[in-house]
């Protein structure tokens, strides 16, 4: 389970990337507009060096890109896409700090721009700077509800933060936006097994002899077949607490799966004695003896 | 609040604080209602009647909102129903009105790991063959403690994805846990190669080195995990313990009192605390972290053993060869 730990294991070449070519096509679809280039802060006549970066920045030839993009700024003055760009290429060289630098310098002259921000709180968690990621992502996520990158990122930063419950919020919301997304599959499915593992630890933080415990180790080795192991922790569970209920259920329905009627009986009816209505031990109970209907 | 009231408001406050008490002493009052509804619910549930139980516990729930155990009995048959995720918003609604409930817990814990499943169900219908996939085998077979089956998987996932830190990482930390150090070193490596600032890799590169006997070269490893999580005691222990192992007690010294500063619990620490203060000559402190060590011992061995096995532990400790600890122990 060590994979399940928060090991702060930043896998954000994945994300910079569909970052960077959305980002990309969002640059490529404004080159071909004049006027997108001017609201954008581009004057028309640097666009052809603009243009050039953006080439270069497709090619992953991020030093022609930089230098096309540091040309537009001296020659034209400060925008808010130019930055994000050289932010992007910085964040591909691995340099977060100085595409910090970049990515605020944008977020400052586009405040109401959602994928700054991402990109910003991306380079952010990097750095491991994880309550400015969040403020960043959260900002971002609020802009750009339908942004799954947003919300995947925001997850992300809340899981370093040990904010589980609210990492899965925003893995939810990744997931709901891109239901066909495996990548976002498998992201949810490990936020909710830290959820429990998390779980665990705080029983045990709290009240370490809980027979709760025993229960959720119990629980534990059934899911994995280890039929002997449960049956050792849900009997150390009835003993810390003889009045706890579905313990020995669980007990009669193991027995009963490793074929033992006799023992699954006895614990449908030590269930029985805790619940007496228990519908799923009378049941187990009525189908015993009809199996076996010697079985006493 | 009652009894605030009452002071603040005298004979007025007693008369009405009196009819009060009545009001909610008597059979048909909100309070007394509410252990009802929740035993009705409870033998609705166990007597199969899932519907009525979501209904007594929707009751519940709405009449007394703080009261966490409406949620909770609410979400068990949620559960019953499978209703995973309407159950986890239960649970969560319980767990905030009483953040140490351990019924809400427990029970949040198994619909946790339910929802997980269903989510690891997809991926494996959704991409059978993907890198994700034959990660999520291999961590299975980790789970498992397969170790050769869980680097199989995890050498799929990678061929897949041959610039993935995270494949890399696992697959370093269960060949390191295999004491296959070779293969672990180069796996590290590459993935410190693609991301200098990956947490995992510098720690378990160092680690591995620690074990390996390699003490001055993991400290710099244990360094830059450490400046990498501030907030973590453990990369600044095993440094201590590098420093130490080095032969550099004085210099072990403040970064184990580090260590024990953000995790007063972290025993290992407060043992080399004691071992360098003592090879230092600061006898009063090596005295005084040996006794902080012996009672966190003995907090450990009286908690049953048989209930932590299998638990999932924190991320892994160095450890060293135990002469060298023997041979630092101080005296008491």
């Amino acid at each position: 389970m060590e994979q399940v730990h928060l090991r702060m294991r930043i896998a954000v070449e994945r994300l910079l990337a569909v970052t960077a070519a959305i980002l990309i096509s969002a640059i490529a679809a404004s080159g071909q507009s004049s006027p997108r280039q001017a609201q954008s802060g581009v004057p028309e006549e640097l666009v052809p060096v603009f243009n050039r970066g953006v080439q270069a920045l497709q090619a992953g030839q991020y030093y022609v890109a930089e230098s096309a993009f540091l040309e537009v700024l001296k020659k034209g003055g400060p925008s808010s896409l130019v930055y994000t760009n050289l932010g992007t290429i910085y964040q591909q060289r691995g340099d977060h700090k100085k595409a910090v630098e970049n990515l605020e310098r944008s977020v400052r002259l586009a405040p109401r721009s959602a994928p700054p921000k991402v990109l910003l709180g991306s380079s952010f968690l990097a750095l491991g700077r994880i309550p400015e990621a969040t403020t960043q992502l959260e900002a971002a996520a609020r802009l750009a509800p339908k942004d799954p990158l947003a919300h995947l990122q925001l997850a992300k930063a809340y899981a370093r933060a040990k904010n589980l419950l609210k990492s899965v919020d925003e893995f939810q919301a990744a997931r709901a936006l891109v239901p066909a997304d495996p990548e976002l599959a498998y992201r949810l499915g490990n936020s909710y097994l830290e959820v429990s593992v998390w779980t665990l630890r705080e029983i045990i933080r709290l009240k370490p002899k809980s027979p709760r415990v025993d229960q959720t180790m119990a629980e534990t080795f059934r899911a994995q077949g280890r039929n002997d192991m449960a049956l050792r922790f849900y009997q150390f569970a009835a003993e810390n607490d003889p009045t706890l209920p579905d313990v020995h259920l669980a007990m009669a329905q193991i027995h009963q799966s490793m074929g033992k009627s006799k023992e699954a009986l006895e614990e449908a009816n030590r269930e029985l004695a805790i619940v007496p209505g228990h519908a799923a031990a009378l049941e187990l109970k009525r189908n015993l003896e009809a199996a076996a209907p010697t079985v006493q | 609040m009652l009894g605030k009231f009452i002071r603040t408001r005298g004979a007025f406050g007693r008369v009405t604080a009196g009819i009060v008490l009545l009001w909610l002493l008597a059979p048909n009052s909100p309070a007394a209602q509410s252990p009802d509804l929740i035993q009705q619910g409870a033998q609705a549930y166990y007597r199969g009647d899932m519907p009525g139980a979501v209904k007594l516990a929707k009751r519940h729930s709405a009449l007394y909102p703080s009261r966490p155990e409406g949620w909770v009995l609410l979400a068990r048959a949620q559960m019953a129903e499978g209703a995973l995720e309407p159950a986890f918003k239960s649970l969560r609604e319980a767990l905030r009105r009483d953040p140490q409930n351990i019924d809400g817990l427990f029970y949040l814990g198994l619909v946790s790991a339910a929802l997980a499943g269903g989510e690891f169900q997809d991926l494996m219908t959704m991409a059978p063959d993907s890198a994700r996939a034959h990660q999520f085998l291999a961590e299975s077979y980790v789970g498992e403690g397969n170790a050769s089956k869980a680097v199989e998987e995890y050498q799929a996932a990678l061929a897949l994805q041959p610039r993935s830190v995270e494949i890399l990482v696992a697959l370093a930390d269960v060949e390191r846990s295999r004491s296959r150090y070779d293969e672990a070193v180069e796996y590290y490596t590459r993935a410190i190669e693609m991301d200098p600032n990956d947490y995992g890799s510098v720690y378990g590169l160092g680690l591995v080195l620690f074990r390996r006997g390699d003490y001055q070269k993991s400290q710099e490893y244990f360094r830059r995990a450490a400046a990498l999580d501030p907030a973590t005691a453990v990369p600044r222990m095993a440094l201590g313990m590098a420093l130490f192992h080095s032969g550099d007690a004085a210099g072990a010294i403040p970064e184990l009192q580090s260590a024990t500063t953000m995790d007063p619990k972290l025993r290992q620490a407060f043992t080399y605390l004691a071992q360098a203060c003592h090879v230092a000559g600061r006898t009063a402190e090596a005295r005084q972290a040996l006794q902080k060590a012996t009672a966190l011992a003995a907090q450990e061995s009286k908690s049953d053993e048989r209930r932590v096995s299998g638990i999932p532990s924190e991320p892994d400790l160095p450890s060293a060869p135990s002469d060298a600890v023997g041979a630092a122990a101080p005296q008491k």
